[in-house]
């Protein structure tokens, strides 16, 4: 094992939604650092378990000192820790607590371990398991700042960052805001549920209950049905007529309505089948046709359609 | 349901919609809108919107955060030569720029 690596070249900053508890988790990244526990600057920021569970952890499964090593509990403030509270960080900090509502705190306390590596020569390392309670904590707007200016940092200084998050606790809509932060999203919960179809068209268009989802479904149904390019116009009159979840009301040839789904299906929601890979257009995006690709998703085009 | 003014320069178009009127398709409709009057063209000759920007994830963005602490966003982009900055504070402003 060598450890005159240096720090990796750029960053990677990961989400990893799984429905695990923390010593899983956190024994699973820390068995991933393949060097000497004293080649990194570990940086674990938790909730969920108190300190001396956290080192515990930790002691068993490195065995010898990280390089650095720094521990944030991201709390209540009211949880007894038997460790004193520290103000800020020094050299010798290793426990930092922080209120889960103090969200700029957080930020400044993670950013003074980073700074205070940056320039060493050890491969830093950030376990993140505090973003379900900072969800129910802070705003999503919040959150997702906070998240922007973090991952930014990580990236920066060429860190690896790890994000766990459980998705069970939080609206698909909620993941998906901040999922694109992330240079990978590992472990979609949603994805399996429907029966771990492949990921190789964008069925991730078609899940869901909204009306939008609802109506990409509809629109591909009819394509595979027609098996042949079809005009938007007459898709739109088509789902017009078929009084789809996504109008409301019936149509009665009102232009509005006409509009509203056209220009809807214009810039939104066939682009998005185009970027799955299930439907194709022409050059001026007026004629629509479906792909091979969509054959492969019919049954769950199906099975989605037979839900009450 | 959204309001649509033009400036007297001609290069800006301001359009307003009330929050009551948002949804994940509505607030990509206003953007095409504003910019397809700013353009003065129909919304379907501009290039689709979601190739430059997911519109319905700026839709879900502002429904999370509309009901928190009454503070709006603002959320800026640039398509197709033009400034598009959205401003959620009271109502949902989207004014669109030509660059």
């Amino acid at each position: 094992m060598s450890s005159d690596v240096g720090p990796a070249e750029s960053g990677v900053v990961e989400l990893i939604l799984t429905a695990a508890r923390e010593p899983e988790i956190l024994s699973g990244f820390l068995s991933e650092l393949e060097e000497e526990p004293d080649h990194y600057s570990i940086l674990i920021v938790s909730n969920e378990s108190t300190p001396d569970q956290i080192m515990s952890i930790v002691g068993e499964k490195l065995g010898s000192k990280p390089g650095e090593f720094g521990l944030i509990n991201v709390g209540d403030g009211t949880r007894s820790t038997g460790l004193q509270t520290e103000s800020s960080v020094n050299p010798t900090t290793i426990l930092t607590i922080v209120e889960d509502q103090d969200i700029s705190r957080l930020g400044t306390t993670i950013n003074l371990y980073l700074n205070q590596w940056e320039d060493n020569d050890k491969e830093i390392r950030i376990y993140f398991n505090s973003l379900s309670n900072l969800l129910e904590t802070v705003s999503l707007q919040q959150l997702f700042r906070f998240l922007h200016l973090l991952i930014f940092r990580i990236r920066e200084i060429g860190a690896k960052g790890q994000f766990y998050l459980n998705p069970k606790n939080f609206e698909r809509q909620t993941i998906k805001t901040v999922e694109p932060l992330f240079d990978v999203v590992a472990g979609n919960a949603d994805i399996v549920a429907v029966g771990d179809q492949s990921g190789q068209v964008g069925i991730d268009e078609l899940n869901g209950d909204s009306a939008e989802s609802r109506l990409r479904r509809s629109v591909l149904s009819f394509l595979l049905e027609k098996q042949t390019p079809v005009e938007l116009r007459k898709l739109t009159e088509w789902v017009l007529d078929r009084n789809i979840d996504a109008v409301g009301t019936p149509w009665n040839g009102d232009r509005d309505q006409f509009d509203e789904i056209y220009y809807s299906l214009y810039h939104i929601q066939i682009p998005k089948l185009v970027n799955a890979g299930l439907v194709v257009t022409d050059q001026s995006n007026e004629l629509v046709e479906e792909t091979r690709a969509a054959n492969r998703v019919a049954s769950l085009i199906r099975d989605n359609e037979d839900e009450p | 349901m959204a309001t649509r003014v033009r400036s007297s320069d001609e290069d800006t178009v301001r359009l307003r919609l009330d929050k009551s009127d948002l949804n994940t398709t509505t607030i990509g409709l206003a953007i095409a809108d504003a910019i397809s009057a700013l353009k003065d063209v129909e919304p379907d000759e501009l290039d689709p919107l979601y190739y430059s920007i997911d519109t319905e994830a700026i839709g879900r963005l502002i429904q999370h955060t509309n009901s928190g602490d009454g503070s709006g966003i603002e959320i800026t982009f640039t398509y197709d030569d033009c400034e598009v900055i959205i401003d959620t504070e009271t109502v949902i402003d989207i004014t669109v720029t030509t660059r």
